[in-house]
């Protein structure tokens, strides 16, 4: 049905904003690519090294995205299907490694067994970092799933793994793609655990173009193909999303067959202790040894600097990108139009920007048009929200759809106009996705590792950059402190997430 | 006596499709107006028009005298129409207390002018010990309860409802039905009722707009719409109807249940139509008495059916007291009380 309703100026100005935020970098990237020429930027494609960085590339995320999907869907069947005790805890755990950053665990594996470096131990990492981004979206998708099609598949004549694999495991099909394409696009886009293990793929290669001597012309240009990658994965991503539905309508939820069968319990149990043991257990413990080793010698109050920062510009980057994010996803969600259209195609194409990428257009921006800010915490913070806007967007933007049209309708029916129903009605609907978004941009903040190391303040040191400063030249003793604060920091919005994710799932 | 809400012409499309088609009909202030249509039929198109979510592109709304749409263009917004909505299922503010609901059009809500509002519509829909409840405490019915309230509290020139009993249980409908009607009595309120149920329609309204394939095509009591429908499209759809070929001549006509009167006159072939509960058992059958054999018998409880196939091989349907009911196969004879329908 069409909405006649057209955007508020308080809704529609900040939303226009944004899409224009969005869309800074892809401009700059264009612009530096083709300073030289369009031939320059054609030879810098085919070249035959570009070719080698493709495969390479290309492999690591078919690896990581297969075994991503693999570990994923067993921990969410473990966590929602099996009759495993405290199932909500297992839930939280299992989402836990959001919170590490990859380059704090690939140092950790490098200081452990040096040996890992390189593909196998990028590959490692890579997957208990990211098999969350499947694991949540199947946990909902199977939570919603009819279990009763399952038993009917058993009276049928199926055995129990038979039934699983022939009825389940298609119904929430949908869900292992979308987590999956999602799992490939962050693999595309890491930055860290590459850098880390050395291995040579885009974002390693754009950094190191862009510290040589700063060849614009090449990084941009890399850039560019590094992204129209990631723009593939993610047509794909929203194609396999529509795709999952959510169980609609009022009636009472039917409760979930709950699995004992050891046959499918035992394996996924293992899976699922490995993840956690590996995905959590190395860092942790390698930086509580650190830590301990070097405790002497540690200079408390430089870390506690550090963890002000950190904690600064993570909380500015967060407020940054819901005052951006809110009005964004409020247009999208409930006043369709062509302005929606156009903001939401800004947004949805700045998602597949890898941060570094990201980086290096606010440096042109930064260089080219506002100096003064250039290397400024305005403009480090600036260059996150590009980057987390989408993320924080979709939040937003899927708890308002959530909540009824209709509750708007007799808001307005009651006399209340259509900017005070906004505040009134539809934003304290959409409370926990706005928490969750926060959490979301405040947590990525204070990992991200590219944007920063780029953009900071010369004089500014964060907790990512310290990590990164005295790993680079394996001083671990001096990585430990800043590695467990940034733990312990994470852990905190990470636990609010899955949190909002269990809620969801282990209801 | 001024109209609380006039419909005049109103005609609306989506795209291509037209959805209402030059829809005309008055409320009078102070009655209650029933919307009686068959799903997708546009009632809940002709109600968000109302509220102001939706412009017409053809035909005027006033409301209270006052025009606030006309020929495509809305000329009040739907915050300042003075109307309430009762939508399905409620849709009760999740994020707000019972008493916040229901003084959320109020304003300043915190002066103790609006708390005495709250109480008082709380106490006409029988509620007052829920105000502090979350909504999501309530049963379904007391979820409607609510809504009404939370509708009349900011005194609207007319409460909508839609459809607002449909999600109930048909066990629970005719209780909260009936607390439903007597609060908006009480409070003199005005309502425009959109309904599907036209035993709802029947029941509950002073006055009945029928709309069939996107237009109002008969508007009138609830006994004129039963007793003399415009069509045999009314006919079928307020009530159950018998169908059999006839005759007429003037205000008489003759079919398989002998010489019938009729409400309205009529000449030549017609479908003569009469409702199962004119058809009774003739205990004292003449020469003349159409006679049948019952084929089936549908015992309700207080009441039954029996379809009684005629020699011309015509079904009729009669709704005759339960302890009556034949058994299958009987030989019956007949007899039509009352007047009967004729449409060419």
């Amino acid at each position: 049905m069409t909405r006649l309703l057209r955007a508020p100026v308080a809704i529609a100005a900040p939303a226009m904003l944004a899409a224009v935020v969005a869309i800074v970098p892809l401009v700059y990237l264009f612009d530096a690519s083709l300073s030289r020429g369009v031939e320059n930027a054609i030879r810098e494609i085919f070249l035959a090294r570009t070719a080698t960085l493709v495969l390479r590339t290309l492999l690591l995320t078919f690896i990581v995205t297969v075994a991503c999907a693999v570990v994923g869907t067993i921990n969410a069947w473990l966590v929602v299907r099996s009759s495993l005790p405290l199932r909500p805890m297992w839930l939280m755990l299992l989402a836990m490694p959001l919170a590490i950053p990859t380059y704090l665990s690939a140092f950790a594996w490098v200081s452990w067994i040096p040996t890992m470096s390189g593909f196998l131990g990028a590959s490692i990492v890579l997957t208990l970092a990211s098999y969350p981004y499947v694991m949540l979206p199947v946990a909902a998708m199977l939570r919603g799933a009819d279990p009763m099609l399952e038993d009917v598949a058993r009276s049928l004549g199926a055995s129990a793994p038979s039934a699983l694999i022939r009825v389940t495991l298609r119904q929430i099909a949908p869900a292992i793609w979308a987590g999956s394409l999602l799992v490939a696009l962050y693999v595309v886009s890491d930055f860290g655990a590459v850098a880390a293990m050395r291995l040579e793929t885009f974002t390693w290669v754009i950094y190191g173009a862009y510290r040589a001597g700063f060849n614009p012309t090449r990084a941009a240009t890399l850039a560019l193909v590094l992204v129209a990658m990631a723009l593939l994965l993610i047509v794909l991503e929203r194609h396999f999303r529509s795709r999952v539905t959510q169980r609609l309508g009022a009636g009472t939820a039917r409760s979930t067959v709950r699995r004992t069968t050891l046959t499918l319990v035992a394996p996924a149990l293992v899976v699922a202790l490995t993840s956690i043991g590996f995905g959590i257990g190395v860092p942790l413990v390698s930086s509580i040894r650190w830590t301990r080793e070097a405790s002497a010698t540690t200079d408390w109050s430089a870390v506690f600097t550090t963890i002000m920062s950190s904690f600064w510009i993570g909380f500015l980057t967060g407020l940054a990108t819901l005052l951006l994010a809110l009005p964004v996803g409020i247009l999208i969600a409930r006043f369709k139009g062509r302005l929606a259209d156009v903001t939401e195609g800004a947004v949805f194409v700045t998602h597949s920007l890898p941060g570094i990428v990201v980086a290096l257009s606010v440096v042109y921006l930064g260089i080219n048009l506002v100096r003064p800010l250039y290397q400024q915490v305005p403009l480090l913070v600036f260059g996150q929200v590009i980057i987390f806007l989408p993320l924080v967007v979709g939040a937003v933007r899927t708890s308002i759809e959530q909540s009824r049209l209709a509750l708007e309708d007799v808001s307005r029916s009651l006399g209340v106009s259509r900017m005070a129903t906004v505040f009134r009605v539809t934003i304290p609907l959409a409370i926990p996705g706005i928490a969750a978004g926060g959490a979301l941009a405040v947590l990525g903040a204070m990992k991200e590792l590219p944007t920063t190391l780029i953009l900071r303040p010369t004089e500014v040191e964060t907790l990512a950059t310290s990590i990164w400063k005295y790993s680079v030249v394996s001083d671990f003793g001096a990585v430990g402190p800043y590695a467990v604060s940034l733990m312990l920091l994470a852990a905190l919005p990470t636990a609010l997430l899955s949190h909002v994710a269990v809620v969801k799932v282990a209801r | 006596m001024t109209a609380a809400l006039e419909l005049i012409g109103v005609t609306h499309r989506f795209d291509d499709t037209v959805v209402l088609d030059n829809v005309s009909f008055q409320v009078e202030a102070g009655s209650i107006t029933a919307v009686l249509g068959p799903s997708g039929v546009g009632k809940t198109t002709l109600l968000r028009i109302i509220c102001g979510f939706e412009t017409p592109q053809q035909g005027r709304v006033v409301i209270s005298g006052r025009e606030v749409a006309r020929d495509g263009d809305s000329l009040v917004a739907a915050e300042h129409r003075g109307v309430g909505l009762v939508p399905q299922e409620g849709a009760l503010f999740p994020h707000l207390s019972v008493a916040n609901n229901v003084s959320f059009g109020l304003k300043q809500r915190r002066s103790g002018e609006s708390r005495a509002r709250t109480n008082h519509l709380l106490e006409l829909v029988g509620l007052a010990h829920c105000a502090d409840r979350r909504p999501e405490e309530l049963s379904g019915g007391m979820q409607q309860r609510v809504a009404l309230a939370r509708a009349l509290a900011p005194n609207p020139a007319i409460v909508l409802l839609d459809e607002p009993f449909a999600s109930l249980d048909a066990a629970l409908r005719a209780s909260v039905r009936a607390e439903v009607v007597d609060a908006l009595r009480r409070s003199k309120a005005t309502a425009l009722w959109v309904t599907h149920d036209q035993q709802e329609a029947l029941s509950c309204a002073d006055n009945v707009a029928v709309m069939l394939d996107r237009r109002v095509v008969q508007r009138g009591t609830p006994v004129d719409l039963y007793r003399s429908p415009a069509s045999r499209a009314v006919a079928e759809f307020v009530g159950e109807a018998v169908h059999l070929r006839g005759q007429a001549r003037g205000t008489t006509v003759s079919c398989a249940m002998g010489n019938l009167q009729l409400a309205r006159a009529a000449d030549g072939s017609v479908t003569v139509i009469v409702r199962p509960e004119q058809i009774e058992l003739d205990d004292s059958p003449t020469e003349t008495s159409p006679r049948g054999r019952v084929i089936a018998s549908r015992f309700y409880g207080h009441d039954g059916e029996i379809d009684v196939r005629l020699p011309n091989d015509e079904v009729v349907v009669a709704r005759l007291h339960a302890r009556l009911l034949p058994p299958v196969g009987a030989d019956v004879a007949l007899r039509v009380t009352g007047q009967a329908l004729a449409f060419a």
